[in-house]
């Protein structure tokens, strides 16, 4: 880092700022717009990333395997797990919209997860994971794009509906998914930024070499 | 003396901007033409969303057929629905989220694309607040969408009871996704561009 003092401009409304240190977990924003600046280069903690990450992933496999709602009506009774709610479109010639919702809702999740589980992974032994850029641009492009919470909020309000004349249970998948938003807002609050700090993986192999 | 200096958005490091070139060392990302055509792009899209949301309104969301009744629903029926059974928090939950949210998405982009073309200079921070905020929020809209789809994959009780999702819905689901297009097209920075030149 250079003695001089820095100068730099934000990104959005260019106003210049000179750089300062700033405290861990802090994070610089522009006063004029507040856009964020920088933010400390605080490491997420490993031992409890990784494990979230892998927590999420096994919650999300529950959601997709188990029903989201049961329902029953008399004798007779229907369950709905979150692939069959998301390719209900797809019977007539809506297909464009169940491959939109899968995509939405179980697809961009998934992507999401797996790619938080590679770079994890990877920084438990203190390396940059293979493709970390790549990675990090595919968390950043999905982010908008993953709608795990506003699909809960939706069943919520569709059971709601439902139980004025039908009998309804909350099933496993309900739960779980509830548990899968937590840990995804979890996820996306880390400091990703701190773990382009990490070496690279060719070059710790190179070393041992 | 001093040194100049960007921070990379892709990467939060602090690079130097030594050649005028804005590249990162470290993640090495252009960001020298951020977002070309933003203007153009952001207009395309929203007048697209536009455009969906009249059908989106006018035709049915779905269509059910409970014990040999059969009717026909629109998102506003459904709300009030609701309201008439006593449900007024779900109404309003319904209501914001699927007419306030894109009434409100239209107008604020309207507004920031208008005032970008005329250069304003007043309320500049309060302009890129509120694009920030639309950003925030835009998805909620896609509610609607999961209602729909889980009461219909709910009530399949063959020749007794079964909801079919109508093409409204489709519409609906489109005009969401064309308005946060726009929302991601669409550069802040245009609201400040002057000030550099």
């Amino acid at each position: 880092m250079s003695p001089y003092p820095v100068n730099m401009h934000c990104p959005c409304c260019r106003s210049q700022y000179t750089y300062k240190h700033i405290a861990k977990g802090e994070e610089a924003r522009c006063r004029q717009c507040m856009c964020v600046l920088y933010r400390s280069q605080q490491m997420p903690n490993k031992h409890y990333c990784l494990p979230l990450a892998l927590t999420a992933f096994i919650i999300f496999w529950i959601v997709q395997t188990h029903p989201v709602l049961y329902v029953h009506f008399h004798a007779s009774h229907n369950t709905a797990t979150m692939l069959q709610i998301s390719s209900i479109f797809a019977q007539q010639a809506m297909l464009p919209l169940a491959i939109t919702s899968v995509l939405l809702f179980i697809i961009f999740p998934l992507l999401q997860l797996l790619c938080f589980m590679w770079i994890f992974f990877f920084s438990y032994f203190n390396q940059r994971s293979p493709g970390f850029l790549g990675c990090m641009k595919l968390i950043n492009l999905l982010r908008p794009w993953s709608m795990i919470e506003v699909a809960v909020l939706g069943i919520l309000i569709a059971g709601i509906k439902l139980s004025h004349f039908l009998e309804i249970a909350p099933g496993t998948g309900c739960w779980a998914m509830l548990a899968l938003m937590l840990l995804l807002t979890l996820l996306n609050q880390q400091n990703m930024h701190a773990l382009w700090h990490l070496p690279e993986k060719s070059s710790v192999s190179k070393d041992i070499s | 003396m001093t040194q100049n200096a960007f921070i990379c958005p892709v990467c939060n490091s602090l690079c130097d901007e030594h050649f005028h070139t804005q590249i990162c060392p470290c993640c090495k990302t252009s960001f020298h033409h951020k977002k070309k055509l933003s203007l153009t792009k952001s207009y395309v899209f929203l007048s697209t969303a536009v455009c969906c949301y009249i059908p989106a309104n006018m035709l049915p969301v779905m269509q059910t057929n409970l014990f040999g009744n059969t009717q026909n629903n629109t998102i506003m029926s459904g709300i009030i629905d609701f309201w008439l059974s006593g449900s007024y928090g779900i109404a309003a939950i319904i209501f914001i989220a699927s007419v306030f949210i894109p009434c409100f998405k239209f107008l604020v982009l309207f507004f920031l694309l208008l005032s970008t073309k005329y250069q304003s200079q007043t309320g500049k921070s309060t302009r890129t607040k509120l694009y920030f905020f639309i950003d925030q929020i835009g998805y909620w809209s896609m509610l609607d969408v999961i209602v729909v789809a889980v009461i219909s994959a709910s009530i399949q009780f063959k020749s007794l009871s079964t909801v079919i999702p109508d093409y409204g819905i489709l519409f609906f689901a489109a005009m969401v996704i064309f308005t946060m297009l726009a929302t991601i097209c669409y550069d802040p920075y245009l609201i400040w561009k002057d000030i550099e030149s």
